[in-house]
């Protein structure tokens, strides 16, 4: 057989990487039975949103999507880029954990299957000055990227401004906005130091990523083929994860080279601050997600 | 049929004038836009979305308004060289298979739409629009030129003027 | 040689339905769902559920937008007397440069390249302006349309460019730094089109009507109040990117407004105007973005043979040395241009192309403007070509008529690839001095 894993992030990503190790460990364990092309960048067109459903209706046998485009779809996809729920990488593991059963659920309600998911490096605060503390924010321009994180910077006193990533670069060079919040992987792929000075690892969130299949594209597989694709999703997953921590700190250091400053802690009162900033948003998603949700802060909470 | 050409091309042209609107308002939305995030340092967080929504009708709804009006380009390398009656019974093909494609892309639409409406998806910003309103948009809009291509292919057929009033866009030369 | 087969193949779908005179964007459609039922062998409902999502993405995407937008501003520009008096403004100063106002349409699309980050739209809004003006003047048809195919890809090559954000964001290169680097390389095109309509104009004085009357210093006063409507619209809308106020993406926005404030200061405003412009603007977009759209179905559909990806294998499996993989990476470009559109060409070929040529020593930011230069050729070459099928919706012309004006442009274009090619300091330089 032959599959068509589409991804819209460019190849040198984490997540790119990754796919990039799940096709070759695939045709690896198959012995070639299974061809895996990866398309990255969006070659085929098809953005993280539309993933779900090209999958589901067999337009593409298998793709790698961020959750954060289908909170729409089902709010459960929102759990992993809750702000400032999950500082340690640790606990992002054991979110991802206990809500995988509800993923796999929502993902096989809509013929498919949850073959995968890694971690995004948690989002910072690019910006010309170091952000420790309330004040500081206040009154920046900062640009976000979903409904979560424009709320919490609301909430904290500063600006929020959605822009597309593309205009970026032009609207910080002309001061239109102040900070971007995004991973150091997103702004060192795009060279910000260029424009910014400072990055403060504020611990935002590291969404998830998945890659899905196709259940007739499943269903087509013998039963040892069925294996060797677990087994490859399970060496792809534990490769992705263990790239999140080599990779940031290896982004830390690049900008440092460039003349970075980079604050990798933030003081505890500060970060105590933002938590409360989300904390309203959060409060929300529980209520119109439901008891899932709630059933699922509990045990994260207790564990 | 005289009736029945002048009613499409009738539908057609409210259609367009519909996206006409939607291109005022995608330069409104901007504007609002901009003065919001210069002088109040925020911002409607949709703009891109609501702009999207706004492009989409801008284009599809026009399409049999701009069918009639003979502003979509084909080649004419063979056709040129081709009798009158052989040319329209050739246009009369295309406009045929046009409608074909079209009418079966807002067939795959209807699904999406109507997969939308059950599973209750709505886009990931802070307006959260059901989704199945600007797919929806979209399919009426194909709906509405598969029509217009039936009768233009149709009006082929029968040797029937345009509904249109003759209005070149193109200006040429000499 | 599977590979090549399927994309002589999808070639052949192609050029058999644009031949049989469908319509364009109904062509691409066609060849599509052909090329996926028939090389691909999928079955209708995926090749249905394919358009459907693609058709869905690209028709809502705020890339798109600036298209109508634009036309619109060109539209009322084209409809009050701001185009008239832009000419006659021009023609004094131009009188003693050979082919005089055939440069504005070098000039013109150089300068609203700063501004618009697509090529159908650069193409579209200055071609709408000056056809007319310099048709009624006499100045030759073909020279005209040809100068303004290959000036109007120039909107991908100078700052603000869809494709060179697009390459950044895939190669992780400074975009600021692409956008910079651009400039040189615009400017050199520039040149090269401004020298060879003076050296046709020299050779061939019936190009270009003759000029009459002696001037006095009133009349280059009176021209210079001529170029005011169009200098203060162009100020504005440059002025709006440059300080911040607006995104390259809104600048369309601006300039529509712009251009109606315009109109009502110098009292040409009126209902009439804006519905004229505003259906006019339609039609001609319409035009545009129907075929932009099925466009990108048809990549995917490319995508999805694995036609860029397998060739570029192929290329990268020569092993070849720095000169002789620049030369096959153009042919392939060159062959893909043929039936793809610009961004795609870069998205779907990146991957592969990209670690080759950094592999061989090429600068990536250096790469990034080769590529972009290559997927400009794309825009005039036949039997896909964006700017061909503007500029035949603007003239009436038919596009084997346009494809062949706008032939010595692309020639012109592969002197410079040749000559960045030579000379990378022309795209490095600026980048180096803003940079480091
Ligand atoms: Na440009
Ligand atoms: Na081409």
């Amino acid at each position: 057989a032959t599959w068509d894993l589409s991804s819209e992030y460019p190849a040198g990503s984490l997540q790119g990487q990754t796919a990039d190790f799940f096709a070759k460990a695939v045709a690896e364990k198959t012995g070639g039975d299974i061809e895996v092309t990866v398309h990255h960048g969006a070659a085929l067109g098809y953005k993280s949103v539309d993933h779900f459903d090209a999958v589901g209706d067999g337009a593409l046998q298998a793709a790698s999507s961020a959750f954060v485009f289908w909170t729409g779809i089902d709010p459960i996809f929102q759990l992993s880029s809750l702000p400032f729920l999950a500082p340690t990488s640790a606990d992002v593991h054991d979110l991802y954990e206990l809500a995988k059963p509800e993923y796999e659920k929502v993902l096989e309600d809509n013929n498919q299957m949850l073959l995968l998911a890694t971690p995004w490096p948690s989002s910072g605060l690019w910006g010309n000055k170091a952000f420790t503390s309330l004040a500081d924010l206040e009154g920046v321009k900062v640009r976000t990227y979903d409904v979560a994180s424009t709320e919490t910077i609301k909430n904290a006193g500063a600006f929020p401004i959605q822009i597309s990533w593309a205009d970026v670069p032009a609207q910080l060079s002309t001061n239109a906005i102040d900070a971007v919040l995004t991973s150091p992987n997103g702004g060192v792929g795009v060279q910000m130091w260029e424009l910014q000075s400072n990055f403060t690892n504020v611990n935002y969130a590291s969404s998830l990523q998945a890659i899905h299949l196709n259940l007739d594209a499943w269903d087509d597989l013998s039963e040892e083929q069925r294996a060797a694709v677990k087994e490859a999703a399970e060496d792809a997953e534990d490769f992705g994860w263990g790239l999140l921590m080599e990779a940031t700190a290896k982004d830390f250091d690049t900008m440092r080279e460039n003349g970075m400053t980079v604050t990798e802690e933030i003081p505890a009162e500060f970060s105590q601050a933002l938590t409360e900033a989300a904390q309203p948003f959060i409060d929300e998603w529980i209520a119109d997600t439901g008891e899932r949700a709630q059933s699922i802060m509990n045990a994260y909470q207790s564990r | 049929m005289t009736r029945f050409y002048s009613g499409v091309f009738a539908l057609s042209r409210l259609a367009a004038v519909i996206a006409a609107c939607a291109l005022v308002y995608m330069v409104g939305h901007i504007a609002y836009e901009i003065i919001l995030r210069s002088f109040f340092a925020t911002s409607t967080f949709v703009l891109d979305e609501f702009v999207g929504y706004a492009i989409s009708i801008c284009v599809i709804w026009s399409l049999g308004y701009v069918l009639e009006h003979g502003d979509l380009i084909r080649v004419g390398l063979v056709l040129d060289r081709l009798p009158p009656r052989a040319q329209q019974l050739m246009t009369a093909g295309a406009a045929l298979v046009a409608c074909a494609l079209s009418a079966g892309l807002a067939w795959m639409f209807w699904i999406r739409v109507a997969r939308a409406w059950s599973r209750g998806t709505v886009s990931s910003s802070v307006a959260a629009v059901p989704t199945w309103i600007p797919e929806g948009a979209l399919m009426l809009g194909l709906g509405l030129f598969a029509l217009a291509a039936l009768s233009h292919g149709l009006r082929h057929i029968t040797g029937h003027p345009s509904p249109a009033p003759s209005t070149p866009l193109a200006t040429p030369v000499e | 040689m599977d590979t090549l087969l399927t994309a002589a193949a999808t070639l052949a779908f192609l050029l058999l339905f644009l031949g049989l005179g469908a319509w364009v964007f109904i062509s691409l459609a066609l060849v599509a769902t052909s090329a996926l039922f028939f090389l691909h062998g999928m079955d209708l409902s995926r090749i249905g559920s394919i358009a459907a999502g693609i058709i869905y993405r690209y028709s809502t995407s705020w890339e798109l937008s600036a298209i109508p937008m634009f036309i619109w501003m060109g539209e009322i520009i084209f409809r009050t007397d701001i185009s008239t008096r832009l000419f006659r403004g021009l023609s004094p100063f131009v009188d003693y440069i050979p082919g005089r106002l055939l440069h504005t349409n070098v000039l013109g699309c150089t300068l609203f390249a700063a501004v618009s980050g697509s090529s159908p739209a650069t193409t579209a809004t200055v071609g709408r302006i000056t056809t007319r003006e310099l048709g009624q003047r006499g100045y030759d048809d073909r020279l005209s349309l040809g100068s303004l195919a290959g000036a109007g890809s120039l909107g991908l090559l100078i700052p603000p460019s869809i494709v060179m954000i697009v390459y950044g964001i895939l190669a992780e290169q400074s975009i600021s730094r692409l956008f910079a680097a651009g400039v040189l390389p615009g400017l050199m095109i520039t040149a090269l089109y401004s020298g060879y309509i003076m050296l046709r104009a020299k050779l061939d004085p019936g190009l270009v009507p003759a000029t009459r009357e002696r001037r006095s210093a009133m009349d280059f006063l009176r021209a210079l109040w001529d170029l005011a409507p169009l200098v203060v619209l162009m100020t504005i809308v440059l002025g709006s990117i440059y300080t911040g106020i607006a995104t390259p993406s809104e600048a369309a926005a601006v300039g529509v407004i712009a251009a109606i404030a315009i109109a009502a200061v110098t009292r040409q405003l009126s209902l009439t105007l804006l519905r004229d412009t505003l259906m006019g603007a339609l039609r001609t977009s319409t035009m545009v973005c129907s075929i932009l759209i099925t466009a990108a179905f048809m990549s995917t559909a490319i995508g999805y043979l694995h036609i860029p990806a397998d060739v570029a294998d192929g290329i990268a499996s020569l092993n070849l040395p720095p000169w002789g993989l620049l030369v096959v990476l153009s042919l392939f470009y060159l062959g893909l241009g043929f039936f793809l559109d610009g961004t795609s060409i870069v998205v779907m070929s990146l991957p592969i192309s990209l670690p080759l040529a950094l592999q061989a020593g090429f600068d990536p930011i250096w790469f990034g403007v080769y590529l972009v230069l290559m997927v400009e050729m794309a825009q005039v070459t036949p039997p896909v070509g964006f700017n061909l099928f503007v500029l035949q919706g603007i003239s009436g012309r038919s596009i084997s008529y346009v494809a062949r004006a706008a032939l010595p442009f692309f020639v012109l274009m592969l002197v410079g690839v040749a000559l960045l090619a030579v000379f990378p300091g022309i795209a490095l330089w600026l980048p180096n001095f803003f940079y480091g």
